[in-house]
């Protein structure tokens, strides 16, 4: 990034980056300083290198591209810092300068955006994994091999059919609301949307699944391709301007962040705060094993919504939340960044492991796909028998009106 | 040259995740939380036990590079900046903690431990660590025995050296040390004293024996917001006057009051005081109700506009959150941050307040005071961009002029962020030169070539490091 005119975005990155005046508040919360305890791979000095290479004091040398690239964006520390650094905008923006993208990465990012090839992957993939094929993965290598691993089982073809335009409400009508599928939510984990819909459908809303709505582009901006991050938005901003929606609900923390930073044609809600707020008329049966909560970063931290799940399940007669330590530390997934690093996701997880084996819960919840699937994948190595659920399909099981 | 042949012995030693020498990782340890004095390491290490201090130490010792201690790098002094081209030997790997004795009431634990941590994994067992230094959510018990830290709750529990009873070293030639006793109470000469407060140029911690304490039966945290500064102050004084030590007794500025409440940090305190005060007693419920009973009074009648009592834990919590992040707040206001530590008799900070605003107005400096009230413990806070060259000169000078203020009313250097870097040159405003020459022989019976953390404390002719300031943005001009 030398000698180059700066662009607006250049000039707010490094307006942001001066915010910090280095009190440390934020090192300990940082997930992959806890790990590997240096400077340059916590929140304080990212900042501080990113300052530098902006100022060209130094080069981006492969030690600081490497640790910048280490960083999850959970934005576990703008939750924390008291100057108010916009990390997460810092790290985009620098990101999107110094991240060199190869083929398969291209290729990958690329299916997000079309469902028509994500559901041809995702095909292939259920073929692979269900025919004896699946003996041959050790020729695999890199991160197509890590990606193999760590795939859940692939959903049958019509467990992943797009969901209904329209869905009624149950009982008497209190409103209407929009719903995202999503990329990744609508191939592996369409069940998870299909719990949504329900949870809204009873809660008395008509909910509407926008035409022409595509992925939210929250795993290209984690990527530093901001371009592309962009464009998503816009198309979802007008696939979404659809009349008299009281709100867009999201049930996938990521793409819940990305949208709530776009100026959508109306209020960007998630499911547990949509449900603490206007499902006052639901109610559940009873749960009695002890459940505990994992936050996702891109709600608690990100959106800042540290508070309706936990109220949530306050509403569920008998359930015992246990605490659990790190709850609001990442899990590791970020994005694609246990496939990206995955011994160091792999060493953030197990601590996380720890702290789920210690607090003695049955049931694990979140919400969000990648955490679903670094947990699932995690509970699975070790043989835990924890269950780990989104907390729609919680909800969903123990709804009784 | 010797710092290379020494870098590859090191990563032989720790290997590449734990042995640092690229120029992007390095510049990252070029300063600590006083971001003025920049000096960089020809390596950083992380050693994980005493064993691989020590033979760090040796490793640099035989080949006569200078190596430092580092902690959590919150030091306000500029105590864990590297020699340049030396070796910092960050603690940040040695994490454990090793032994906790419930009935004895003590703790053994590395020195990476992170103070709120201690408390944190003790609190099951009705037990707490007592110094609470505002940044003890980061900064570890390492750097905290280094700089004989305090915290809002050590005016009545008193700083760390009240608390810690023996220490593991690593001397600077390599030998392992142990100083003091677990059992209170020692013979001979207090030799763990002479460490606590030493900055990292005595040696090097490697375990920490700490007393921990019960937490009390009745907690309470009370508000007052006041007009001025000034009656704010006297109450202070009269409350100390009247026999009473609360756990905790602090104030904070209008300005200060603006930064933490538009930060995440936000407590909640009033928009249209000139200062609050923020009081916590605790111990026997009977005796916390008198002393709040009689705390009423004077506050009353000094005209606090009103007084507050927290309502639950989470309440008293959200009003102590903010006075801590109230240091990082101010970095709403200016790219940079210098904070003053000095302290003044209690009764004198009526007068030395408003002088000190004289001070930085005079320079044009924007001012903003949150500090231990109880104590006299002044944290003047300044906000100036760094990277004007002459503003940071000022910055400097008005440093000087506190300093120079404070000690004419009787008043001490530093209250608890230590000498450092920063203050080395004020050390003959207040010691004479035999009182340094003691000093300094102290630290040479224990870092006799001064290969440990040099530079600091005590005046040297030359520092190596300076104030580096400015930097821009290339291509964009000054605003
Ligand atoms: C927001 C903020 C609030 C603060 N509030 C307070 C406060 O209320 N009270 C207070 O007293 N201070 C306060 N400080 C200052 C600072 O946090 C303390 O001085 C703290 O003890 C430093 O700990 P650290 O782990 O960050 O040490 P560092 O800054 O890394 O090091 C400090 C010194 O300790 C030495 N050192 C570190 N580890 C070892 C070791 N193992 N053996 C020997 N020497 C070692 C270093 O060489 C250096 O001289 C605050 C700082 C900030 C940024
Ligand atoms: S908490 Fe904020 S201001 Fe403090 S070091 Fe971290 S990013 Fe910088
Ligand atoms: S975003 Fe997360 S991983 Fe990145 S610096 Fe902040 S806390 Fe650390």
């Amino acid at each position: 990034m030398t000698g180059t005119a700066r662009s607006p975005e250049d000039i707010a990155a490094y307006l942001a980056s001066l915010d910090c005046v280095h009190c440390g508040l934020c090192v300990e919360h940082c997930p992959t300083y806890r790990q590997l305890g240096r400077e340059s791979a916590n929140p304080r000095g990212r900042v501080y290198l990113m300052r530098a290479v902006m100022e060209e004091r130094i080069e981006p040398t492969p030690d600081v591209i490497e640790d910048l690239d280490l960083c999850l964006v959970c934005r576990a520390c703008e939750s924390v810092c008291p100057s108010g650094v916009a990390f997460g905008e810092v790290m985009a923006q620098t990101r999107s300068k110094l991240k060199k993208r190869g083929p398969i990465r291209r290729w990958m990012m690329g299916a997000l955006l079309d469902r028509k090839r994500l559901n041809r992957a995702a095909a292939l993939m259920r073929f692979w994994q269900r025919s004896g094929l699946r003996v041959l993965r050790h020729l695999l290598w890199g991160r197509l091999k890590r990606m193999e691993a760590y795939m859940p089982t692939v959903p049958h073809a019509d467990a992943r059919r797009p969901l209904p335009r329209h869905a009624p409400p149950i009982g008497e009508t209190r409103g209407r609301v929009a719903l995202l599928e999503g990329c990744v939510m609508s191939v592996l984990f369409q069940d998870v949307n299909r719990d949504t819909m329900h949870l809204l459908q009873a809660a008395g809303y008509e909910v509407v699944v926008p035409e022409g709505q595509a992925c939210c582009g929250a795993l290209h901006e984690h990527d530093g391709d901001l371009e592309t991050a962009h464009r998503q938005l816009a198309r979802n901003k007008d696939a979404f301007a659809v009349d008299d929606v009281d709100a867009i609900v999201m049930n996938s923390s990521g793409c819940g962040a990305a949208f709530s930073s776009a100026d959508m044609p109306a209020p960007v809600i998630d499911l547990s705060r949509f449900l603490v707020d206007h499902g006052e008329h639901l109610s559940f049966g009873a749960f009695t094993e002890p459940v505990a909560y994992d936050a996702p970063c891109h709600l608690h931290h990100a959106q800042n919504e540290t508070t309706a799940p936990q109220q949530l399940l306050t509403r569920v007669p008998g359930l015992q939340l246990v605490p659990m330590d790190l709850w609001d530390h990442c899990c590791g997934a970020a994005g694609i960044y246990n496939l990206d690093h995955p011994e160091l996701s792999g060493r953030i997880l197990d601590e996380k492991l720890d702290a789920l084996e210690r607090s003695g819960a049955s049931v694990l919840l979140t919400g969000n796909p990648g955490c679903l699937m670094q947990w699932r994948a995690g509970v699975a190595k070790r043989g835990l028998r924890v269950e780990v659920l989104h907390l729609a399909t919680f909800l969903a099981g123990q709804v009784t009106a | 040259m010797a710092a290379q042949a020494c870098i590859k012995e090191l990563k032989r030693l720790l290997g590449d995740e734990r042995c640092l020498a690229e120029p992007g990782r390095l510049l990252s340890y070029e300063c600590d939380a006083l971001t003025h004095f920049k000096s960089m390491p020809s390596a950083v290490v992380l050693p994980e036990s005493t064993d691989e201090v020590q033979q760090v130490v040796r490793i640099c010792a035989r080949h006569e590079v200078p190596f430092t201690p580092r902690g959590a790098g919150t030091g306000l002094s500029g105590g864990a900046v590297p020699a340049e081209g030396g070796v910092l030997i960050e603690c940040s790997r040695m994490r454990r903690v090793l032994e906790v004795d419930v009935e004895n009431r003590i703790a053994r634990v590395e020195p990476g431990v992170i103070n709120a941590h201690l408390s944190q994994q003790v609190a099951e067992h009705g037990l707490a660590y007592a110094p609470d230094p505002s940044s003890q959510t980061v900064c570890t018990l390492g750097g905290n025995v280094a700089e004989n830290s305090g915290g809002p709750h050590c005016l009545k529990h008193g700083a760390t050296t009240n608390h810690i009873l023996a220490l593991r070293m690593v001397m600077p030639d390599g030998e392992v040390v142990e100083l003091g006793t677990p059992v209170a109470g020692a013979a001979g000469l207090d030799l763990r004293g002479v460490v606590l407060g030493s900055e990292g140029t005595l040696g090097i911690v490697t375990e920490i024996t700490c007393r921990l304490v019960p937490v009390p039966e009745c907690i309470e945290t009370l508000l007052a917001p006041f007009d001025s500064m000034g009656a704010a102050c006297t109450a202070v004084s009269r409350i100390v006057a009247a026999g009473i030590i609360p756990a905790a007794l602090e104030a904070l500025d209008e300005r200060t009051i603006a930064a933490v409440e538009a930060s995440v940090y936000r407590a909640g305190y009033p928009d249209d005081a000139a200062a609050v005060i923020l009081v916590e007693l605790d111990g026997h419920p009977a005796r916390v109700e008198a002393e709040r009973e009689q705390i009423h009074a004077i506050f009353r009648d000094m005209g606090a506009l009103s007084i507050e009592t927290a309502r639950d834990p989470e309440h008293a919590e959200q009003l102590w959150k903010g006075r801590k992040g109230a240091f990082g707040a101010m970095g709403r206001l200016a790219p940079d941050l210098y904070v003053q530590d000095a302290v003044v008799p209690r009764s004198k900070l009526p007068e030395v307040l408003p002088e000190i605003g004289r001070i930085c107005d005079g320079l044009g400096l924007k001012l903003a005071n949150v500090f231990h009230a109880g104590e006299g413990n002044l944290h003047p806070n300044i906000s100036y961009d760094g990277r004007d060259a002459a503003e940071v000169e000022k910055v400097v000078q008005a440093g000087q002029q506190i300093i120079e203020l404070c000690l004419s009313v009787g008043g001490v250097l530093s209250g608890e962020h230590g000498i450092g870097l920063e203050k080395q040159g004020f050390m003959k405003l207040m010691f004479s030169d035999d009182d340094l020459e003691s000093m300094a022989r102290v630290r040479a019976a224990f870092n006799p070539t001064g290969i440990l953390n040099p530079g600091k404390i005590l005046p040297t002719p030359r520092a190596c490091v300076e104030v580096k300031p400015v930097h821009r943005l290339p291509g964009v001009d000054a605003s």
